[in-house]
C-alpha cells in the first residue's frame, strides 16, 4: 500500500535545492530527464523528479522526490508517506531554509561580498552576516 | 571602499525575516540589502528610521492641497 503526498514549496532553482539537501546531509541524485522514486516495493510514481534522495541514502523506505512540476517552475516535494515516517511539510521548511542561505551565500559570491558566519537565534531563526564593499 | 556589515535572518520555516544593512544610514543601504532580495513576496517593508534623518522621506508622496 501506498500513500502519496505531494508538498508544494517555493523553490524554483535546481542548483540551491541540491546545495540545501547536501547542506542537511544527504546526497542527492540529479538526473537531467527525472525518474520516477520508489516505494517500499516495487511501486513508482507517476511523477518524474530531477532531484531525488534515494531511500538506501535517507535509510527510510521510499524514495523523496523533487519534481518541477508547480507554478513559476516551483519544486514539489514527492513521498509516500504511508511507508516514511516524515512530516513532509516540516522537511520543506528545513530545505527552504537550506536554500535561502545557499542563494544569500551565492549572492554575496556575486557581488563581491564575504560571508562572516552563521548564527541560530534562540527562537530558531538563522542568522547569516556578509560584509560587503560599499 | 566602506564595507558594511550586512545579516539575513531566516525564519525556521525558510522566510527571509529580515535583511539588516547593519549601522549604515541614508540611501544606500536599501540598494546594499538588494543583493539579497529573493524576490519572495514580502507582507511588509520598512527601512530604518535613520534612513529618514535629515530631511523628508524622499520616498514619500503627497496627495492633495
Amino acid at each position: 500500500m501506498s500513500y502519496t503526498t505531494v508538498q508544494a514549496t517555493q523553490m524554483n532553482d535546481q542548483n540551491l535545492v541540491v546545495e540545501s539537501l547536501k547542506g542537511l546531509g544527504y546526497n542527492p541524485e540529479v538526473l537531467a530527464e527525472g525518474r520516477s522514486i520508489r516505494g517500499d516495493r516495487a511501486e513508482t510514481s507517476r511523477q518524474k523528479c530531477t532531484v531525488i534522495l534515494n531511500r538506501e541514502d535517507t535509510k527510510m523506505a521510499a524514495d523523496i522526490g523533487f519534481c518541477q512540476a508547480g507554478p513559476e517552475g516551483m519544486f514539489d516535494i514527492i513521498t509516500d508517506t504511508y511507508v516514511n515516517s516524515i512530516n513532509v511539510q516540516e522537511f520543506g521548511q528545513k530545505v527552504r531554509v537550506g536554500y535561502q542561505k545557499a542563494f544569500a551565500r551565492r549572492q554575496a559570491r556575486r557581488n563581491g561580498a564575504t560571508f562572516l558566519g552563521e548564527k541560530v537565534l534562540p527562537n530558531g531563526s538563522t542568522k547569516l552576516t556578509f560584509a560587503v564593499n560599499a | 571602499m566602506a564595507e558594511t556589515i550586512v545579516e539575513v535572518i531566516i525564519d525556521p520555516t525558510g522566510e527571509v525575516q529580515t535583511t539588516d544593512v547593519v549601522g549604515h544610514k541614508g540611501a544606500g543601504c536599501k540598494a546594499i540589502a538588494a543583493i539579497f532580495d529573493t524576490g519572495a513576496k514580502t507582507d511588509k517593508s520598512t527601512t530604518k528610521p535613520e534612513y529618514f534623518s535629515g530631511g523628508p522621506n524622499p520616498s514619500s508622496v503627497s496627495v492633495g492641497s
